[in-house]
């Protein structure tokens, strides 16, 4: 009796885990060349997705501070959100002038139906509100969502958000290891 | 060079200690000084290395694009400088403020814990000012730690730019452990840039050669400033223990010198005792009377020296007499001293003590001269008034002279203490005299201001004073 007690109890719940396993897609992320990176916060984020593109051997423009006329020439744009103090500072902007830019860039990818690809990985997350500022902006716009499971950011909220507008979210397990990460997630 | 000579040497080393000593009593409003200079200095040397900042953080983006391990490692290296130069001003002038209040208010544990409180409002500060996080990280608790800990183990040592050294060391030690990946699990790499150094070492693999080089670097510099810390602080217990032997030295020389004195007054009676016979003898043998009146002049004279041959010889036998013999035995010795004019004695009791007139007197002397050494020739004044208080007879010597330091005054007391004109066994052998006559001694001065000096004498009461005359 005990035995067939457990094994309804294990029914019951890997059932739901196995579900949502098998609903992980692998490699749905479709990625047209030439594609441009550019940053939301200036975070050093955007320079590991670079360098895991660069592992692979997928060609990729990394334009940290770039503008909505950069994104002439391309098929798809990663913005790949995170706010650094310092990064900020030493590119020489604002807040406020960061969080223009990316509003332009989005305007811009809207217009002329570019999908965006929005990465965040959240390594540096301090609990800055400017950061959640900067997720409240590109989410909502997002074609695709890549998030860090395990990062320490305000994912709630994004997979809120993802959910509301049907935005499909992915995962990145080990951050440390983001190349093959990529190979999972994106189709080249 | 080698000194051979012991006496050389020696003499060299009591030159040593007594600077020593001299600079510990150093003024703490110049370490308040210096502490506000230092903070303000922290605040500027955010905006002075924000260049080299922004070169470090391009250096971590190309060790992310090329998995470059030792262009990390320089920005790393980079960082703990920058670190120390950004934390070393904060951490110096708090401490400089720690040490200066403390020796200001009588609580100087909990003052210098609470000054240390400073850091956090400057590392406020410094985030407000220039809108980034300067955090509290793991190396300025640690650093804070060890300061609490140095503040209690040298007290004693007055050279504060040791400290101040040996602080820093173990602050640049710290601050090594920022980069090592291992500890960043335990939260002590607070700040983004450290932290970014260990995620891009992950990311690149460069963990293994973070974790080596941080923790070497920092173990070789913290053993250094523990060394160094030992060092210090054997060093100056050894010259601590030479200066109390050095004072044991002239407490031995200057009781073997009263000794000497007493042989040599106790000599004086012999002669004394043959004039004293011969002039009875010419007394006897004259019948020019006034002859016979300056025999009895010399006999008196005699009397009076033999009385004050006995008080020398015999310290602590007190007798009852009045304090006016006291201000008379003085009026008569400061008449010979130089400045005598500024000394003004006012008898407002004429109550009996029980007293070694001639000790009492040097002792009062002793202190009448300590005063007008402290006063301004010109408008400078020193009054003895002598009172009851309490139910006892209180002597007090005043001066508006240029008054004593809190912290010297804990030493004023101490044998071959002196603040520079005398020997240094003035007020010692003041204290030893009130002692002697079973009363109390106590000093209060303000600098700038002056210092009062008062000595508390049990009065003679009617029935003992029966007693000694019966």
């Amino acid at each position: 009796m005990v035995t067939k007690i457990f094994l309804v109890v294990a029914i019951i719940l890997f059932v739901p885990l196995m579900s949502i396993s098998a609903a992980e897609p692998e490699n749905e992320i479709l990625l047209h060349e030439p594609f441009l990176v550019t940053s939301a916060g200036q975070s050093l984020d955007a320079f590991l997705v670079k360098a895991a593109f660069d592992k692979l051997g997928v060609k990729s423009d990394l334009e940290t501070i770039a503008y909505a006329d950069d994104l002439e020439g391309f098929n798809q744009i990663i913005i790949v959100g995170g706010f650094s103090h310092k990064g900020i500072a030493s590119a020489g902007l604002s807040f406020l002038d960061e969080i223009e830019r990316v509003s332009q860039i989005l305007e811009k990818a809207e217009e002329i139906s570019m999908p965006i690809i929005f990465i965040y990985l959240g390594t540096f997350f301090l609990g800055d509100s400017r950061e959640v500022n900067l997720i409240e902006v590109i989410t909502p716009l997002a074609s695709q969502i890549i998030v860090y499971v395990e990062c320490s950011g305000p994912l709630s909220y994004i997979y809120e958000v993802a959910e509301k507008n049907d935005i499909p979210v992915s995962h990145i397990n080990d951050v440390n290891d983001l190349s093959e990460e990529f190979s999972r997630i994106f189709l080249f | 060079m080698v000194l051979k000579n012991p006496v050389v040497s020696g003499l060299l080393e009591k030159i040593l200690i007594s600077k020593t000593i001299g600079k510990s009593a150093k003024n703490h409003n110049r370490k308040i000084l210096f502490g506000l200079f230092f903070i303000g200095a922290s605040l500027i040397v955010p905006l002075a290395i924000q260049t080299q900042i922004n070169s470090l953080l391009e250096d971590i983006r190309q060790s992310v694009l090329t998995g470059d391990t030792g262009l990390l490692l320089l920005a790393a290296t980079k960082l703990v400088f920058f670190n120390t130069i950004r934390h070393a001003p904060v951490i110096t002038g708090a401490f400089l403020i720690g040490e200066g209040l403390s020796s200001i208010f009588k609580y100087n544990r909990f003052v210098f814990f609470l000054s240390l409180l400073i850091i956090p409002f400057v590392f406020k500060a410094i985030s407000a000012i220039y809108n980034i996080q300067f955090l509290f990280t793991g190396s300025i608790y640690v650093t804070v730690s060890v300061i609490l800990v140095l503040f209690f183990l040298t007290t004693k040592i007055p050279r504060t730019i040791i400290k101040l050294f040996i602080i820093n060391l173990f602050l640049f030690g710290f601050d090594w452990l920022e980069i090592v990946p291992m500890l960043e699990k335990f939260g002590y790499s607070g700040g983004e840039i450290a932290k970014s150094i260990i995620m891009v070492s992950g990311f690149i693999g460069a963990d293994y050669i973070l974790n080596y080089v941080g923790f070497t670097i920092s173990l070789m510099i913290i053993i250094n400033a523990l060394i160094l810390t030992k060092v210090i602080i054997d060093h100056y217990n050894r010259m601590f223990l030479i200066e109390k032997l050095r004072k044991t030295e002239i407490e031995a020389l200057h009781s073997r010198y009263f000794q000497e004195v007493k042989h040599l007054v106790h000599d004086l009676k012999t002669p004394l005792f043959t004039i004293h016979g011969l002039n009875g003898a010419i007394k006897m043998m004259v019948e020019n009377p006034k002859v016979k009146t300056y025999n009895d002049v010399i006999a008196n004279s005699v009397e009076n020296i033999s009385s004050m041959i006995s008080e020398i010889l015999h310290e602590r036998k007190l007798s009852v007499i009045d304090v006016k013999e006291i201000t008379d035995f003085l009026k008569t010795h400061l008449s010979l001293e130089e400045n005598q004019e500024k000394v003004k004695i006012k008898l407002l009791t004429e109550k009996k003590i029980h007293a070694n007139k001639y000790l009492l007197s040097r002792a009062l002397i002793n202190i009448i001269n300590n005063s007008l050494q402290a006063i301004d020739p010109e408008i400078g004044l020193v009054q003895l008034n002598v009172d009851e208080e309490n139910g006892m007879v209180l002597f007090s010597v005043m001066d508006n002279g240029r008054g004593i330091s809190k912290e010297n005054l804990e030493k004023i007391w101490e044998l071959g203490y002196s603040s520079g004109k005398s020997t240094g066994l003035g007020l010692n052998f003041v204290k030893k005299v009130v002692n002697n006559h079973r009363g109390d001694i106590e000093i209060q001065s303000k600098p700038k201001q002056g210092t009062t000096v008062k000595i508390y004498l049990p009065k003679v009461d009617l029935n003992d004073e029966k007693i000694a005359s019966g």
